[in-house]
């Protein structure tokens, strides 16, 4: 092969490659919209008044807290204050360095409880299980650092309800997150595990520790990731429900059946990515027993998450989620083109390693190919406007399809300036984040190949929201272009 | 070199790609700015619409006479409207009681809502079918009661439920018989919801459908009737729980039925629940264990401490739970019963029930 034919080669590849990427992303989108139109249309009379009949499956909420004393109590409050029949909170206190379990025994009135249930996970040494005098469904485990998965499990452990929610502290959700998510679980009696919508509140307004304006973030990282919710993890992940081949449910809100996670064996404690791969070790464990099961997603917004605004905290972040897309795949690798494995096995899974894990060294080694071919002569202007169509183009396009899904479904931003924000936001992401994305991704890719150790790192949290218990409706935060939530119009 | 030849057919292809691609987009932007915009125009005309008919529906509700004063013979909706007529409608007819709902009924009669709502549910989209299956059970639209029971055997488990309970709005003690052997067998029915209906039949309709089901019902479905009879607080299941509690070796079944008639807490059944105290099902030891903590005598106290020795943790914990809730029970007799027990498993799970009860007590 001379040096011309394998540039040429060279060159479809990437062309073939980025064609697959976006294709597969677009056909996604286009899976997700019937699944979504289908919700709303049947969610169409939940405006009505509901009653509580008490068949609802009673739920425990399991929250590690890591030196969170600056926003716990306002994260406790709004979760006592859901409109759900019966549930109990377990805030997990994970060693915490500063003062957050004094804060939680000063604001809730803690009282030390023996605990004689049966822990079927290993964790970290538990100090202490403590109950609360002035709400009897609240308790705090106070153990030694292990982790989010270490203190998952001892949730689990102390968790009463056959169901859990795995959620983070300063998560935000609406009053009747609970009520949505359990859902699957009632229509469905094989449901194992139910993911939750995630979106971003930079921008939002909390009122009472509730998400009661919806609204932009000034900071365009934070807008760019909004678009990137919108696109990858919304309609995304949407697009999988209906070959039950849903392989990530993030650990910011999502419901799971407890006896299965036990036998599973819980949450592992030597990955970073402890959500995904759990989710693909119950795919893996149900395939190999044989049993029929589902794991869903509600494609409604139910929870709210502050998302990174500076690049140190958003690199660290999505270094950290790639090198753990790396360890829950190769953990589960059985799943792969394995017969027994359905459509988790022969489609999520080689997409998943394909695109999302070795995507970004392929797609930053097509952009390096390309701009030596164009430094070099080789190749004309031509072919380089065709890539640059191509790669910016389509990335556009997915970015709009997201816009116009969530036009389609829930707009929660309903005001123009907010479609123009959201727009140039589409077209920006695609304008050096996407590529700088790749290249975190790449970092995590190499480091999980090297098996560096993990490092969770620290996020820079502004919590905003957590000072604004006690706003009125009528006050604005200030940098955002919030608008206030509707409650469902009547006939809408 | 390479196919940056701009001759090459393939770069012009993919260039055309690239095009098209980015045209796409555009539309879809376009598309999304329609969107918004006819929403924005579905908005103001439903607040339109809601600004004139939420407080002329709702004094139409309410009058005594039924027509509000200033009514004008031949007000029509028009078809644009009628969901939005429909859904504040049936938000009224939802949250109101008693004659305020037949005023609503006469209005939708007098507005010619009965025929748009039987061509809605023929040919509409899904959510106009399940608004007009809801409509028409408030109506009590008996013409359409075999359509609607055609409709409840739908694979689609929204319209199924939706038009179930239409018919129990319609005629509750005619449908039960008919509902109650597919409420055992719809696993895809959400329970909360097949037991709001079953409230809105009222325990006259349900309890005797209810255990005829059971009685010929799998095993499998005999658990989630006999759930949603003990919902219903409807003593006149009791017989056919005892009778089932006694030809049954199912021990799911076993266990609903021993829950069932702990939520009833008739003494009466005192003896037969006992007679479960030691069976194999550690489930359905359980279920003795609370049932005696919510409706036990004193001479109970015996078996509840035995019951603190069982080797499944919930039947231990249930069983201190109902002794630290016992009537009369003392903090001072539970310190004795702890300080007997001498720090043995059993002894620690009292503890536990203990500092529960105090904090529930605080």
């Amino acid at each position: 092969m001379t040096l011309e034919h394998a540039i040429v080669a060279a060159q479809v590849f990437f062309l073939l490659y980025f064609l697959g990427l976006n294709g597969m992303y677009l056909l996604l989108n286009i899976m997700a919209l019937p699944q979504v139109w289908n919700t709303l249309r049947i969610r169409s009379l939940d405006y009505l008044p509901q009653i509580y009949a008490g068949f609802e499956p009673p739920i425990s909420i399991l929250a590690p807290a890591y030196n969170e004393e600056a926003t716990i109590a306002a994260s406790v409050r709004s979760l006592l204050q859901l409109a759900y029949p019966e549930y109990e909170v377990v805030i997990i206190n994970d060693g915490s360095k500063d003062g957050t379990l004094e804060v939680l025994r000063r604001e809730f009135d803690l009282v030390p409880l023996h605990e004689t249930f049966p822990a079927r996970l290993e964790t970290k040494e538990i100090r202490n299980l403590y109950g609360s005098l002035q709400h009897s469904n609240l308790r705090v485990i106070d153990k030694e650092n292990g982790g989010k998965s270490d203190a998952l499990n001892a949730g689990i452990n102390v968790a009463r309800y056959p169901l859990f929610c795995c959620m983070d502290a300063d998560s935000i959700l609406q009053r009747d997150s609970l009520t949505r998510i359990v859902r699957p679980f009632l229509e469905d009696p094989t449901m194992i595990a139910c993911g939750g919508t995630i979106r971003i509140a930079n921008g939002c307004k909390v009122q009472g520790g509730f998400l009661v304006e919806a609204g932009l973030p000034k900071n365009p990282l934070a807008l760019f990731q909004i678009m990137e919710y919108l696109r990858a993890f919304l309609f995304g992940r949407m697009g999988w429900v209906p070959f039950n081949a849903v392989l990530i449910i993030s650990g910011a809100f999502g419901v799971m059946k407890k006896d299965v996670v036990l036998e599973a064996g819980g949450y592992r404690t030597d990955t970073v990515g402890e959500d995904m791969e759990l989710i693909a070790r119950l795919h893996r464990i149900m395939r190999q027993k044989g049993v029929p099961y589902r794991i869903a997603f509600v494609p409604d917004p139910i929870c709210w998450t502050e998302a990174p605004e500076d690049l140190k905290t958003l690199r660290n972040q999505r270094i950290r989620w790639q090198r753990g897309l790396g360890e829950a795949l190769s953990l589960n690798r059985w799943l792969l083109f394995n017969p027994k494995a359905g459509a988790a096995g022969w489609l999520a899974y080689p997409f998943m390693y394909l695109f999302e894990l070795f995507g970004p060294i392929i797609e930053l080694c097509g952009y390096l190919f390309m701009i030596f071919c164009f430094v070099m002569g080789i190749g004309s202007m031509a072919a380089w406007y065709a890539f640059i169509l191509l790669a910016f183009g389509f990335g556009i396009l997915l970015s709009i399809s997201a816009l116009l899904l969530e036009e389609l479904s829930f707009h929660l931003y309903p005001r123009f300036n907010h479609l123009v924000l959201l727009t140039l936001a589409a077209i920006g992401e695609n304008l050096g984040y996407r590529q700088l994305n790749s290249w975190w991704r790449l970092v995590g890719v190499i480091r999980w190949l090297r098996g560096a150790p993990a490092q969770w790192g620290s996020m820079t949290r502004r919590a905003a929201w957590a000072g604004q218990m006690e706003e009125t409706g009528a006050d604005r935060a200030e940098g955002s272009h919030a608008v206030r939530l509707e409650e469902t119009p009547v006939g809408k | 070199m390479g196919f940056g030849d701009s001759s090459d057919p393939v770069l012009h292809l993919v260039i055309q790609l690239g095009l098209g691609v980015l045209f796409t987009s555009f539309l879809m932007l376009g598309l999304v700015v329609l969107l918004r915009l006819r929403l924005s125009w579905e908005g103001r005309r439903r607040e339109a619409f809601l600004k004139i008919w939420r407080p002329l529906m709702a004094e139409f509700a309410t009058s005594e006479a039924g027509v509000p004063k200033d009514w004008v013979p031949g007000k029509t909706v028009s078809r644009a409207d009628t969901m939005n007529f429909l859904g504040l409608w049936l938000y009224y007819h939802e949250s109101l009681q008693g004659e305020a709902k037949e005023h609503l009924n006469t209005l939708a009669r007098q507005l010619g809502m009965e025929d748009r709502l039987q061509s809605m549910f023929r040919r509409g989209g899904l959510r106009e079918r399940l608004f007009a299956i809801t409509a028409l059970g408030h109506m009590r639209a008996a013409s359409e009661w075999k359509t609607l029971w055609q409709m409840t055997i739908s694979s689609n488990p929204y319209l199924s439920l939706a038009s179930a309970r239409s018919m129990v709005l319609i005629d509750p003690k005619e449908a039960m018989p008919l509902l109650a052997p597919l409420i055992g067998i719809r696993k895809d029915w959400p329970s909360p919801k097949v037991a709001s209906i079953l409230m809105e039949a009222g325990t006259a309709a349900i309890s005797q459908p209810l255990a005829d089901a059971i009685l010929s019902a799998t095993p499998e479905a005999a658990r989630r009737l006999i759930r949603y009879l003990t919902a219903t607080r409807t003593y006149d299941a009791l017989p056919a729980l005892r009778r089932i509690l006694r030809e049954s070796e199912d021990p799911d079944i076993l266990a609903a039925c021993l829950r069932s008639l702990s939520e009833f807490s008739i003494p009466l059944d005192l003896p037969l629940m006992r007679e479960y105290a030691a069976h194999e099902s550690w489930f359905v030891r359980v279920q003795v264990a609370t049932g005696l903590g919510k409706f036990g005598v004193r001479e109970d106290e015996e078996m509840l401490l035995r019951l603190l020795d069982d080797p499944e943790w919930w039947v231990r914990y249930r069983a201190a739970q109902a002794l630290a809730e016992f009537p009369g029970m003392t903090e001072e007799r539970l310190d004795e019963m702890i300080a007997d027990l001498d720090g043995s498993p059993s002894g620690e799970v009292l503890v536990q029930a203990r500092e529960e009860r105090r904090i529930r007590i605080s």
